[in-house]
C-alpha cells in the first residue's frame, strides 16, 4: 500500500476541511488506551502553562472554542463500534473548569460532554488534561501553546504562529490528522516484545482519588554540565538518576531475588519521520539495569542507560517496533474479533507487556519554546503524568527558559523514591527547588466514594 | 537595612523549598526558618479541592430489575388464571411467592444499616402472609392460626435472641456456640408443643427430648471448653485458616 492510500484510510472522513473530520479511527498506539481503562482509571497526562497574570475565564472559554475549531482531533468523543473504538464529532463545546488537587482523574463518559480532555484554570495557570487516545505529549503541548497564544491574542497581545503555536484562523491541515504509525511502518522486520518483568516498589497505596505530585525545579545549565561530565544527554542523565533511586529502594527492601530496574522512556517519533500529526506518534524503550549482575554505581547506571539508548534510538530499530504494533492491528484474525473480546485480549497484553515490564516511566518533552512575542507573558510550563494503573510512580520533565521542571506523580504514601532521586541530584551539586500538591491527609471517611488504587498484580 | 534572603532549605534533604511548603515534601521535616516563618498565604501550586469519584449507586437499578423479573411470572399466571381457569385463585400462590421474594430482597438493598429486628419483622410478616395465602387458596383445612403462626413466631423470636446474644452481648467463639446450641434445644421442644396442642390439645413431650438433650449437653460442653485456655490455644493452632 502506498503511504497516501494509508493516509486516506486512516480518516475516512466526509467532513469539510473547515469543520474537520466527521469521525476518525483511533491511531495505532491510541487503540490500547480505551481498552485498558478501568472504572476509576484511564491513561491521562497533563500539560500546563503559567502566565504572568490571573487568567480571565470568559476569555479563555472563547480561546478554547477557537482552538478546538483549529485542532479538530480534540473535538472528538470516544465511541464504541462493533470491532473498534472510534472518535466521533462532538456537538457541544468543551467548558473550562476550576483546577483540583488531584489532576488526571479519569474522565467519565458522561462528564465533560464526552470530550477526551479537560481545560482547568487555577490563578495564573491554564492546564490541559488529556486522555492518551487523542494525542501524545507533543500534540497536547501544541494544543496548549495554541490555546495560550489565542488567549493572549484575545486579550490584545497578538501572537504570531510558529514554535508550535498554530494560527486559529487557518483551516486544519490534513497531515495533522494522519495516523503516522501506519504510514511509516515498513514491515522489514518485526521486533519481539519479549522482555523480563521489572521491579516494582512494595509501598502503601493511597485512597484512589488522592495523588501525590512533587515537582523539582533544576537549573538547566547545571544539569547540562553534569550530563556533559559523564558524556550523556540530559534525558539519559535523569533517566539514570531515577533508575538509581529505584535501585536503592529495592536494595533496602532486600528481596530474595533482585529484579531488573527499568525506566520506560517515550520516544517522539517525529524526530525520525517528517510527520506533522497532532495525534499519537511515540514509541517506548525501556532502559535499565539488571541488579543480579552485581553492584552498580550512579555513574555506571547513567552510562548504561546512555549506551542502551544509543543502541535503540535509530530509525531502523524503532521501525521494527512500530511494525510489530501496526502488524497486530492489521492482523485479519485480530480485526474480526468483536470489541468486547478485543478489550479482554488487550487488557491481557497490557498486563504482560505494559506496566509490568518497567518500574516507572520518565517522559521528557525537552525544551519548550514559544514565539518571541509570547515569551514575556509566560512564566513556566509543567508536564505531569496521571496516576499509573499498576505501577507506583510516573515521572515527567520539560524545560522552559533556564529551568527544568521535573514532576514525579505517585499513588503511594511513601516519598522515599522522590527523596532519593532529588537528594542524589543535590549531592551532585545541582540546586533543586521542590514544591508539592500536598494531598490532604484524611482517612477514608472523608472520601465517601474513595477506593484504593488497584493493587500491583500482573 | 539588611537584605532578607527569602528562601528556606530542608535541613535533612538539602533541597530548597518553595514558600508554599510548610514541611519538606520529600521527608516531612518541618521548615524552621526564623528569618522567614512559614507564610500560610503563600500561593500554593495546587488548590485544596479534590476531584472525587462520582457516586456509583446502582441499588435503584437492581431493585427495578428484581421488581420486573418478579412481576413477569405473576402477571403471566394471573392472566392465565383469569383466561382459562376462571379466576380459581391458584395464581395467587405464585403472586404471593413473588411478593414474599420481593420483600426478602428489595428492602435489604436499601436498609443495610437498620437494626436486625427491623429485617426480622419484615421477613416474618412476608412469610406469614405467604402461608396465609396458601391456607386461603388451597383446601387444606385451617392450620394457619394454630400451627403456622406460632411456629414462625417462635423461629423469629429465637433467631432475634440468638443474634442479639451471640453477636452483641456474648464474647468468645465457644460461648457464642453455646448460646446457639441452647437455643437449638429450645426449638424442637417448642415445635412439638405447638404440634401437640394443634393435633390433640394435650402436650406430651416425646421426640423433642431426644434432640434437646444432646443440644443442651453440647452447649454445656462448649461452656466448659471455653474456659480452658490451653484447649482453646490448641484448637486455634490446628483449625486456623
Amino acid at each position: 500500500m502506498k503511504p497516501n492510500q494509508l493516509l486516506s484510510s486512516s480518516h475516512r472522513a466526509g467532513g469539510s476541511p473547515e469543520k474537520g473530520p466527521e469521525w476518525l479511527e483511533l491511531d495505532n498506539s491510541a487503540k490500547i488506551y480505551p481498552a485498558v481503562r478501568t472504572r476509576d482509571w484511564a491513561a491521562m497526562f497533563r500539560v500546563s502553562v503559567d502566565l504572568t497574570e490571573e487568567i480571565r475565564q470568559d476569555v479563555l472559554q472563547q480561546a478554547l472554542e477557537d482552538t478546538v475549531r483549529r485542532i479538530p482531533t480534540f473535538r472528538l468523543a470516544l465511541h464504541k463500534g462493533v470491532f473498534w473504538f472510534y472518535l466521533d464529532a462532538n456537538k457541544w463545546m468543551p467548558r473550562v473548569e476550576a483546577d483540583v488537587n488531584n489532576p488526571c482523574k479519569k474522565i467519565n463518559d458522561l462528564e465533560n460532554g464526552g470530550y477526551c480532555f479537560r481545560v482547568r484554570v487555577y490563578h495564573r495557570r491554564i492546564a490541559l488534561e488529556v486522555f492518551h487516545s487523542i494525542t501524545d505529549g507533543t500534540g497536547a503541548m501544541i494544543f496548549l501553546k495554541t490555546l495560550a497564544a489565542r488567549y493572549l491574542t484575545l486579550l490584545g497581545h497578538p501572537i504570531p504562529a510558529g514554535e508550535g503555536v498554530l494560527c486559529c484562523d487557518e483551516p486544519p491541515r490534513p497531515e495533522e490528522l494522519e495516523d503516522s504509525h501506519s504510514r511509516y511502518a515498513s514491515f522489514r522486520h518485526i521486533e519481539s516484545r519479549k522482555e523480563k518483568k521489572a521491579y516494582h516498589p512494595q509501598m502503601t497505596r493511597m485512597i484512589a482519588p488522592r495523588l501525590r505530585i512533587i515537582t523539582g525545579m533544576l537549573p538547566v545549565e547545571q544539569v547540562h554540565e553534569k550530563a556533559r561530565e559523564l558524556k550523556v544527554t540530559v534525558n539519559e542523565y535523569l533517566t539514570g538518576a531515577l533508575c538509581y533511586a529505584f535501585y536503592q529502594v529495592q536494595k533496602k527492601e532486600a528481596p530474595r531475588r533482585l529484579l531488573p530496574v527499568k525506566i520506560s522512556v517515550p520516544i517522539n517519533m517525529r524526530r525520525f519521520y517528517p510527520s506533522g500529526t497532532l495525534r499519537n506518534f511515540a514509541l517506548f524503550v525501556n532502559p535499565g539495569i539488571e541488579p543480579e549482575y552485581g553492584e552498580y554505581s550512579f555513574e555506571e547506571i547513567v552510562t548504561h542507560v546512555h549506551h542502551f539508548m544509543r543502541l535503540r534510538l535509530n530509525e531502523k530499530y524503532l521501525n521494527a517496533v512500530l511494525s510489530a504494533n501496526v502488524g497486530n492491528e492489521r492482523n485479519l484474525a485480530m480485526r474480526m474479533v468483536p470489541l468486547f473480546m478485543k478489550n479482554i485480549f488487550m487488557d491481557i497484553a497490557y498486563r504482560l507487556y505494559g506496566e509490568s515490564r518497567y518500574t516507572s516511566n520518565l517522559s521528557n518533552l525537552g525544551a519548550i519554546r514559544v514565539p518571541e512575542a509570547m515569551a514575556p507573558f509566560v512564566e513556566r510550563f509543567d508536564f505531569l503524568m496521571g496516576p499509573p494503573r499498576f505501577n507506583t510512580h510516573g515521572a515527567s520533565a520539560l524545560s522552559y527558559g533556564d529551568t527544568l521542571y521535573l514532576s514525579i506523580t505517585s499513588v503511594v504514601e511513601e516519598t522515599e523514591v522522590e527523596r532519593l532521586f532529588f537528594t542524589e541530584l543535590v549531592k551532585r551539586g545541582i540546586h533543586v527547588t521542590v514544591e508539592s500538591n500536598n494531598p490532604p491527609l484524611t482517612g477514608n471517611d472523608d472520601f465517601p466514594y474513595g477506593r484504593r488504587h488497584a493493587a500491583s498484580k500482573y | 537595612m539588611e537584605q532578607v534572603i527569602k528562601m528556606s532549605y530542608c535541613v535533612n534533604c538539602g533541597v530548597e523549598l518553595k514558600p508554599s511548603e510548610q514541611m519538606c515534601p520529600l521527608c516531612g521535616t518541618e521548615v524552621v526558618n526564623p528569618r522567614q516563618p512559614y507564610d500560610r498565604k503563600a500561593p500554593k501550586p495546587f488548590p485544596e479541592r479534590m476531584d472525587l469519584f462520582m457516586p456509583q449507586d446502582n441499588r435503584g437499578f437492581i431493585a427495578s430489575i428484581v421488581t420486573l423479573v418478579l412481576m413477569l411470572p405473576s402477571a403471566i399466571c394471573l392472566s392465565c388464571d383469569a383466561a382459562y381457569t376462571g379466576g380459581s385463585g391458584w395464581s395467587m400462590l405464585v403472586v404471593g411467592a413473588m411478593a414474599m421474594l420481593w420483600v426478602l430482597i428489595v428492602p435489604a438493598l436499601f436498609f443495610r444499616r437498620h437494626p436486625i429486628v427491623f429485617g426480622v419483622v419484615l421477613d416474618t410478616g412476608a412469610l406469614l402472609g405467604y402461608l396465609w395465602i396458601i391456607e386461603r387458596y388451597t383446601e387444606t383445612g385451617s392450620w394457619f392460626l394454630r400451627l403456622a403462626l406460632p411456629i414462625v413466631l417462635l423461629l423469629a423470636v429465637l433467631f432475634t435472641l440468638d443474634y442479639l446474644l451471640a453477636f452483641r452481648l456474648v464474647r468468645g467463639r465457644f460461648r457464642q456456640a453455646a448460646v446457639v446450641m441452647a437455643s437449638l434445644s429450645v426449638l424442637p421442644v417448642g415445635i412439638e408443643m405447638i404440634i401437640d396442642s394443634y393435633l390433640s390439645g394435650a402436650i406430651r413431650l416425646q421426640w423433642a427430648v431426644f434432640v434437646a438433650i444432646p443440644c443442651l449437653i453440647l452447649a454445656l460442653l462448649m461452656l466448659v471448653l471455653g474456659r480452658r485456655e490451653r484447649f482453646k490455644e490448641q484448637m486455634k493452632k490446628r483449625l486456623h485458616m
